[in-house]
């Protein structure tokens, strides 16, 4: 059976980056790591503009991140994603300007993502996203007093 | 360190860390590091221009007579917005949202400072060699500061 963990990947003065370890029974992997080994060179330059922006100069702006228009979302999550102009989505779930977890997407080949091979990586960050959010309440992820993220060693996600 | 989880290392996950991390330590001037940076900025200042005067996406998105959904995608920060779409921001918003570098140059001048520095320079340092002021690099548009150099003998 496959687990989840957090894991930092970026930290700059405005933003700290987060991402999900996946681990099953032959391989950890990184969902971010993932993304950007997947994506075509001039994507993976435009994302990582992306985050070093808001890292260095604005903070992860809700403006930013945008969000499906989904008649049956699934409840209380956000996932949010970053779009760039070639249609590239990469989903996340923004928690405030301080504190960002990047998840996992791909380019978006249909009208909408529910329809396209990027709905796999759509389903799979909202129902982490809902993780994320019940182990913030249940103190298990904590957000410190600069808006960072702080986690018990044996977070289980 | 890398990365320990219960007492546990993880080799492999500490150089997928490692190359990310090194990946998005990276700085270049490609032409999508331009566009992101433009396109941000752009975003940045229309959102914060909105905010100042207590308005939303909404209220630009009905100011111009087009979907909030529009407007939301234009201020994603990765559009690729076009100059027609910067202007009809601006015509709403009744304010200029960009300045070619020779209008900020015009704007924001450093004459005053040069004039303060030249005082300074005829007044307490008689003797050091004069400041060439701040010239515009033809190749990289970057100002330079230059000092000239002492000439030694006659």
């Amino acid at each position: 059976m496959n687990s989840y963990t957090l894991i930092k990947i970026a930290d700059y003065p405005k933003t700290s980056f987060y991402s999900i370890v996946e681990e099953n029974q032959n391989e950890e992997l990184i969902w971010f790591a993932e993304f950007m080994k997947k994506i075509k060179r001039h994507d993976a330059i435009s994302i990582r503009k992306m985050i070093q922006e808001i890292g260095k100069k604005y903070g992860a702006r809700k403006q930013y991140f945008r969000h499906e228009n989904r008649a049956h979302a699934l409840p209380s999550a956000e996932v949010r994603f970053i779009e760039t102009d070639k249609s590239l989505r990469l989903y996340c779930l923004r928690l405030s300007d301080q504190a960002v977890i990047l998840f996992n997407g791909g380019y978006k080949d249909a009208q909408t993502a529910q329809e396209s091979g990027i709905s796999y990586h759509f389903q799979e960050a909202n129902i982490m996203a809902n993780k994320i959010q019940k182990a913030l309440i249940n103190n298990e992820i904590r957000e410190n007093r600069d808006g960072r993220l702080e986690w018990d060693d044996d977070l289980m996600l | 360190m890398g990365y320990i989880k219960q007492g546990k290392t993880y080799p492999d996950l500490d150089k997928q860390l490692q190359d990310l991390q090194s990946f998005l330590s990276e700085e270049s001037q490609t032409e999508e590091d331009f566009f992101v940076e433009y396109s941000m900025a752009i975003a940045y200042e229309v959102d914060k221009e909105l905010k100042a005067h207590g308005l939303t996406q909404k209220d630009l998105a009905a100011m111009m007579n087009k979907r909030e959904s529009e407007i939301s995608k234009w201020l994603s920060g990765l559009h690729n917005l076009t100059l027609r779409s910067i202007a009809k921001m601006s015509a709403a918003l009744g304010k200029k949202i960009i300045f070619t570098y020779s209008e900020a140059q015009e704007k924001f001048s450093p004459s005053r400072g040069k004039a303060k520095v030249l005082q300074l320079h005829a007044t307490k340092n008689q003797e050091r060699p004069p400041i060439k002021y701040p010239n515009e690099s033809k190749q990289t548009g970057k100002i330079s500061f230059e000092l000239q150099k002492t000439a030694y003998g006659t």
